[in-house]
């Protein structure tokens, strides 16, 4: 018997790898960045599912309001004159398609193979047994392992966007060849 | 309450991850290259998420998801910037069209 939370798994998952499916095999780049979209949406629902309330809204503000208007934009600033500038032509299927079942297939096969490790399906995780206590948000764990266990990473992090930031800017100030 | 098992959940993630290397290795152009990379990113944030259900106390996966959140919007910033510069200089972004490193 599933519950809906299960359920609600299993039709987002279906969501996600169909929107990935979509995204493999259509040509047009404008429905691909749809695609893009639909994916990352089940995604972050997906998050909502496992506990994960901060990462999910994180994964809403950075990636569909963030990287994909960047895509987009970069989609729009790199067309062509030549007409057919939205469409992407697949190369390499044969050997491309033959790595990616190899890599799926073996990396199911080593899950499968290691599942009897992994914590049993029917017992509640953590974070369900704190949720079922009543009112339940991870924000506050996420903050308090930011600024004290993880503060170094963290202020890197924000180096190292400051510094990827300045050099995009540099990168496309530069002259066109004549 | 039952919950999806973690295998299921990385058995996704798995599958994101094929779809993710597909798109890398067949399209053309340079940004739906980046398009997989992105799908790439969120199977491995996926990944993560999923293990730190079963840490209640210290949700160290999530704190990482979040880490790898931002070094996919850098990436993302950094490599636009690269494509539309070798579009400005090549007039395409079709990768089989940029095959010189001297410009």
């Amino acid at each position: 018997m599933l519950s809906l939370p299960t359920l609600l798994f299993y039709l987002f998952a279906a969501l996600a790898v169909g929107a990935g499916l979509w995204l493999v095999f259509s040509k047009n780049l404008l429905h691909m960045a749809f695609a893009l979209l639909l994916c990352l949406l089940a995604v972050a629902a997906i998050y909502v599912l496992l506990f994960a309330d901060f990462v999910a809204v994180t994964q809403l503000m950075i990636y569909v309001g963030g990287v994909l208007v960047l895509i987009v934009f970069g989609l729009m600033l790199s067309s062509s004159t030549e007409g057919d500038f939205l469409l992407s032509g697949n190369a390499n299927t044969v050997w491309a398609a033959a790595v990616v079942i190899g890599v799926v297939a073996g990396l199911g096969g080593l899950l499968l193979k290691t599942a009897s490790a992994f914590p049993a399906a029917d017992q509640p995780s953590g974070l369900a047994q704190t949720a079922a206590t009543g009112k339940f948000t991870t924000l506050y764990t996420v903050g308090q392992e930011l600024v004290l266990r993880y503060v170094l990473p963290f202020e890197i992090a924000s180096v190292l966007l400051l510094v990827a930031l300045v050099g995009a800017a540099a990168i496309t100030k530069q002259t066109a060849r004549k | 309450m039952m919950e999806a098992p973690l295998l299921h959940v990385l058995l996704l993630a798995a599958i994101l991850f094929g779809l993710g290397v597909a798109v890398v290795l067949t399209k053309r152009h340079a940004i739906a290259v980046l398009m997989g990379i992105e799908l790439i990113f969120n199977a491995a944030n996926l990944n993560l998420v999923a293990f730190s259900r079963h840490d209640p106390n210290l949700i160290q996966g999530q704190v990482f998801a979040l880490f790898v959140m931002l070094i996919a919007a850098v990436e993302a910033a950094v490599a636009l910037a690269i494509v539309l510069q070798a579009f400005k200089w090549f007039r395409t972004a079709r990768l089989e069209n940029i095959n010189q490193l001297k410009g």
